[in-house]
């Protein structure tokens, strides 16, 4: 194989090396083209809807303690934890639900829009397809238990948003905007803001050179590893509010 | 004791126990009073010094962090803007700042304090007012602090990362107006937000419109590619164009001059609080 960033051909012997993007290699996203993703059609979209429910899943909770309706909730079902789980359960179900049904609306009507736009549309499977909706539908749901969980920690509404916006979507836009290369590929990684991995439609190929960088729609981590990291600051903070949910008085 | 004494006695004893708002007063008096009012009660509320404390604390560590991380072995520099970049913080501390407003007036709706405030001062839209005046005055306060330390950490953090150009000062004219831009950028962001959170009246659904607001048009700016319509979405975004103001390098490339940008995102603030001011003449509290 070529070294990275060599274009152009070589003769070694009897053989050719060939490196560089064109016909005989893959199309990609990226700085040179027109072609674009498949979700570029949905990823302002699905951030929108991130902050929606992150209102939303914060609202959840600490709209019960502005009123003091937690300490009926709490009285009439003791066991704490099970409230948390049940509360998570519902605004994850619910918040699933309307993103699959946002982004199953939106996918055609924005790729139709940038068809007509003459952007040509970088081809994928069924099932890559696939896994961008259920993918963004997932990032909008798990957001909301994130926001309840944090809601429950902090039981500050305006407190709890902007937590839960500064850990998703502000980490997401200075990757692709202010910060240095190495900066923008640790905040992918560490912060929850690594779930938008699951909307990469379009692989990193090492025969192909070109600018895999996040701005152009390569992530640092794998689809389901970067939406893992999302999962895990989720369960971390679902843990947490558990925990002072038990310790603290209401 | 004469009868013209008592009597005036009489009167103030009177004046006192009316309600203050019945007693005419000057209009230089009455905006003091109403500046005093709510510098007490953002003042007192509880949180306030922490918030202030964190966007000075929270813009510096951003920034400085983006500075530590550049690192630019290719001679002549990487293209980076080292005033731009030790201010990044600005991104986080925007968000502290919003919070700070946000609450300012959305605090009082929770509680339901806000008809006291309105029944001791019936000319809303000078309460309105004097909690712009307040909190645009505290963040301009902790943003100064907070910009003029990200700039004094990136210039013992930047030399030896391999950037182009001369090194950062306060002392340089544009990394001055950079700095006290960013200031200015912020307080502009607490009016704003002030303004969104007087019209929605909810904390939480106010400062997900704001950062909203904020954060999605450079999103949107970064997936649209055609020319015109990029340039037009950068000069009308609110933080894309108010962030201007930190460039310093590759100025003429940018759709607005930076004090063309700030100026468009002190429109934005401007639009939300005539916003919030004509909700509050027209709703009741």
């Amino acid at each position: 194989m070529a070294p990275p960033g060599w274009t152009g051909s070589r003769q070694a012997g009897a053989g050719f090396t060939v490196s560089g993007s064109g016909d005989i290699a893959p199309v990609v996203a990226g700085a040179m083209g027109a072609s674009k993703r498949i979700e570029e059609a949905i990823s302002v979209g699905s951030f929108a809807a991130v902050i929606a429910v992150g209102v939303l899943g914060a609202l959840f909770i600490t709209a019960e303690y502005r009123r003091g309706l937690i300490r009926v909730t709490l009285a009439a079902s003791p066991r704490r934890g099970r409230v948390l789980a049940a509360k998570a359960i519902v605004i994850g179900a619910v918040t699933f639900a309307a993103g699959i049904a946002g982004i199953a609306i939106a996918l055609p009507v924005g790729l139709a829009k940038l068809r007509s736009g003459g952007n040509p549309i970088l081809p994928v499977t069924a099932l890559t397809e696939l896994r961008v909706i259920a993918g963004a539908a997932a990032l909008i749901a798990v957001a909301a238990v994130l926001a309840l969980a944090i809601g429950a920690v902090l039981r500050r509404g305006a407190l709890t948003v902007t937590v839960v916006i500064a850990g998703i979507v502000l980490p997401y836009l200075l990757a692709i905007t202010a910060l240095p290369a190495d900066a923008a590929d640790w905040v992918l990684r560490t912060t929850p803001a690594a779930a938008i991995a699951a909307e990469q439609s379009i692989p990193a190929y090492p025969q192909v050179t070109a600018v895999y960088t996040p701005m152009y729609g390569y992530y640092p981590l794998a689809p389901w590893a970067g939406f893992a990291v999302l999962c895990a600051w989720t369960v971390a903070a679902l843990a947490l509010a558990a925990f002072l949910l038990h310790r603290r008085d209401a | 004791m004469s009868r013209t004494l008592l009597a005036l006695r009489l009167r103030r004893a009177w004046t006192r126990l009316l309600p203050s708002s019945l007693v005419p007063r000057s209009s230089v008096q009455s905006a003091a009073r109403a500046f005093g009012a709510e510098w007490t009660k953002l003042r007192t509320a509880g949180g306030t010094g922490w918030l202030l404390l964190a966007v000075v604390v929270l813009t510096a560590a951003v920034g400085s962090a983006a500075a530590g991380s550049v690192t630019c072995h290719a001679a002549g520099g990487c293209g980076q803007d080292p005033a731009k970049l030790s201010l990044t913080g600005v991104y986080l501390g925007q968000a502290v700042a919003a919070i700070i407003a946000v609450l300012a007036i959305g605090g009082e709706y929770g509680t339901g304090m806000i008809r006291v405030t309105f029944a001791a001062m019936p000319r809303r839209v000078s309460v309105l007012a004097a909690k712009a005046a307040v909190v645009s005055g505290l963040v301009l306060a902790a943003g100064t602090v907070a910009s003029a330390g990200s700039v004094l950490a990136a210039q013992l953090i930047l030399p030896g990362h391999g950037l182009a150009g001369p090194p950062l000062s306060l002392g340089n004219g544009a990394d001055l107006r950079a700095a006290l831009g960013s200031a200015l950028y912020l307080a502009l962001i607490g009016l704003l937000a002030l303004g969104v959170a007087t019209a929605v009246r909810n904390s939480a659904a106010a400062i997900g419109i704001v950062l909203g607001l904020l954060f999605l048009f450079p999103l949107l700016t970064a997936t649209v590619s055609t020319g015109a319509w990029l340039r037009h979405l950068e000069q009308i975004a609110p933080m894309t164009a108010g962030l201007d103001i930190q460039a310093t390098a590759n100025i003429r490339a940018l759709p607005l001059t930076p004090w063309q940008g700030l100026g468009a995102l002190a429109a934005w603030a401007a639009g939300a609080l005539l916003l919030g001011g004509l909700a509050l003449r027209l709703r009741d509290a």
